[in-house]
């Protein structure tokens, strides 16, 4: 299925700001309104953007009626996920995309989101796996991914190039960009969500899980044969964990053990990750990914 | 002619959106295996002076637990040895992944074992799933012992249509008083008694009687063989879950995607075992874990069951991976039983 672009926006469109998982600090909601505002875009909070309700911004009614209302308005050009956390699964089942249809937007987000990005690609449609309010806010005006987003959302597709890793393969690709953080991912193995492995050139990033959790997921796309009929892989950044020893070897070493066979390329510490350089991935593009002893290439085909 | 151009076409729409409307319904449908749970052959049951092997599949055992289950196999008469590795150490784990697997290879493939003893789980079986020769145990199947981590290896056993025992390991054997209640339904089954349970009553029970072919286990582990040929099919199946350490919201998602992937609808009933040292995270408020599962299970109206003594507790009772059962969940409690 042929996966299609929304719209790029254009000066004074509209930006539904939301907060589909966790609850997100007023003062980032604030930054994101300003950074956007500063890209002469509107952006405007949904009603519950703001919320709390326990650990999340709102009870699951209020969160999807929320995200439900920004999809159906036709003014609303893109929507900016304030941050993830965790909740977005709770809304996977009870979206209607028929008006979204008609009138398609970006979302922006990442972690969390990765399942909202699974629900679009689902029904058709590219979405941006990206920094949200919290960057937009902390980091200055000249921060690189803030305005690789920018970049995109008004149609300019940056081509990334990342330093050579020694655990890399080589070689070249073309398939379509799917992903995200591979918990959420994971999370929709075997659902209606999941990702076709198929042409599929596969980022994953993760935080706060243990090693042997991303070895066992791996080790799951691995045995499901996901693994061997990817087109391409790249490995993102996987923080805030702790190199114990339960695996017997770092994390990245006990991946590279896991795809050593695949003879497609594979990126390692792509920049993708709950870290400032966190590069905007077009979920559902058609990418190239060259990957040789000078470095990556990443580049939108359009 | 212009007509026969215009049928033509008209055909060809009707035939393209034929197509469309039905691939369109087949990716709603929800990815379930067509395939039915089966009743798996049970292994011979023990008789005294049988061999049992120990092995460590997974993490490292430390020698208490190692001679506990020794002298508790003893005491039941069987003649319990250890495969090589069984007391080794490499990481956290009790061998290389090349150790691990010579020691599970080695006592599937001896005609001579009537079961095998995982001394605990931990980490690791993952490894070895798809690197393990059935020839000869499918000539002489025997039973399997473990749980936790071990799930794993009773998945890829339940694929090879032999049953198995999701029970206490050496750890149990070693620490626990001879009079233990899981220990002796374990006893029991590999001497072929097999027992019927009863447990009370729970408010969130959903009342109903099934039958259906009993599988689970460690639910991350479980989970962590979603979509692989040693997933469990949902139909047909009374599926038992359990886990240990995990935070709230990943038993969350974990449910979640069994209810996306249809597999949750499917089942023929559910049995909610222990979920210990849950990390609850300020989300929880008051609700507690049970009440929260319960919640995401409310609309199936199959029998399930909460709180059954199966997971990392000393209450910890035997279930017989691949037999069949009848579950009766009523005002009284929760009655199991085996069905020949």
């Amino acid at each position: 299925m042929d996966i299609q672009f929304p719209s790029f926006l254009k000066e004074n469109d509209k930006v539904a700001i939301i907060s589909p998982a966790s609850k997100i600090d007023k003062t980032l909601l604030k930054g994101a309104i300003d950074r956007l505002s500063s890209w002469h875009l509107c952006p405007y909070l949904e009603k519950n953007a703001s919320g709390a309700a326990g650990y999340y911004s709102g009870s699951i009614k209020e969160r999807l009626s929320d995200f439900q209302h920004a999809l159906d308005d036709k003014e609303v050009r893109a929507i900016l996920c304030s941050r993830g956390g965790y909740g977005a699964i709770h809304l996977v089942e009870r979206l209607d995309f028929t008006k979204f249809k008609e009138s398609p937007k970006w979302l922006i987000g990442f972690s969390d989101i990765t399942a909202l990005h699974s629900l679009i690609q689902y029904n058709g449609y590219a979405s941006l796996h990206a920094p949200m309010a919290k960057q937009l806010t902390v980091e200055p005006e000249d921060d690189l991914c803030s305005n690789y987003l920018k970049d995109i959302l008004f149609g300019k597709l940056p081509d990334y190039h990342v330093e050579h890793h020694r655990l890399n393969h080589y070689g070249k690709a073309q398939g379509t960009l799917r992903g995200g953080n591979m918990s959420v991912f994971y999370g929709l193995r075997s659902t209606p969500y999941d990702i076709p492995a198929e042409n599929t050139i596969l980022f994953i990033e993760d935080v706060g899980e243990r090693p042997h959790a991303i070895e066992r997921m791996v080790y799951n796309l691995k045995l499901s044969g996901v693994l061997e009929r990817l087109s391409g892989l790249i490995i993102g950044q996987f923080t805030e964990y702790e190199e114990d020893k339960e695996l017997g070897k770092d994390l990245y070493g006990a991946i590279a053990d896991l795809v050593k066979e695949y003879d497609y390329p594979i990126c390692f510490n792509f920049p993708v990750g709950h870290v400032t350089d966190n590069r905007p991935l077009i979920e559902g593009a058609q990418i190239e990914l060259n990957v040789d002893k000078k470095g990556v290439n990443l580049h939108f085909n359009v | 002619m212009y007509k026969l151009t215009i049928n033509l076409k008209q055909l060809l729409i009707g035939l393209t959106a034929l197509f469309i409307l039905s691939s369109c319904s087949n990716c709603i449908m929800k990815p379930i295996s067509k395939s039915v749970s089966k009743s798996c052959k049970f292994p011979p049951y023990l008789k005294e002076g049988d061999k049992v092997a120990i092995i460590s599949p997974a993490g490292a055992s430390d020698s208490i637990m190692l001679n506990g289950a020794v002298k508790c196999l003893k005491d039941w008469e069987l003649s319990p040895c250890f495969e090589k590795y069984a007391a080794g150490v490499y990481n956290d784990y009790s061998g290389t992944t090349e150790q691990r697997l010579s020691d599970l290879q080695k006592a599937f493939d001896d005609p001579d074992v009537k079961a095998i003893l995982c001394s605990r789980g931990g980490y690791g079986v993952i490894h070895l799933i798809d690197k393990i020769n059935f020839t000869r145990f499918n000539r002489h199947p025997k039973w399997l012992i473990g749980y936790s981590d071990i799930t794993a290896l009773h998945s890829l056993i339940q694929h090879h249509s032999v049953a198995s025992i999701h029970a206490p390991m050496s750890e149990q054997m070693a620490y626990e008083p001879d009079s233990d209640q899981s220990l002796n339904y374990l006893k029991n089954i590999l001497f072929g008694k097999l027992p019927s349970y009863h447990i009370t009553t729970d408010i969130n029970n959903h009342p109903g009687k099934a039958t259906g072919i009993l599988r689970g286990g460690n639910l991350s582990v479980y989970y962590g063989l979603r979509g692989t040929p040693y997933d469990i099919p949902p139909k047909g199946t009374i599926l038992f879950i359990e886990d240990v350490g995990e935070h709230y919201h990943t038993i969350e998602r974990m449910l979640y995607n069994l209810k996306l992937g249809g597999v949750l609808e499917n089942l023929s009933g559910l049995i909610i075992g222990q979920f210990s040292k849950i990390d609850k995270k300020e989300w929880m408020n008051d609700k507690d874990t049970y009440r929260s599962i319960a919640n995401l299970l409310a609309e199936y109206h199959y029998p399930i069951c909460f709180g059954f003594p199966v997971g990392h507790v000393t209450e910890n009772y035997p279930l017989i991976e691949g037999a069949k059962i009848e579950m009766s969940i009523n005002t009284n409690g929760v009655d199991i039983h085996y069905l020949k």
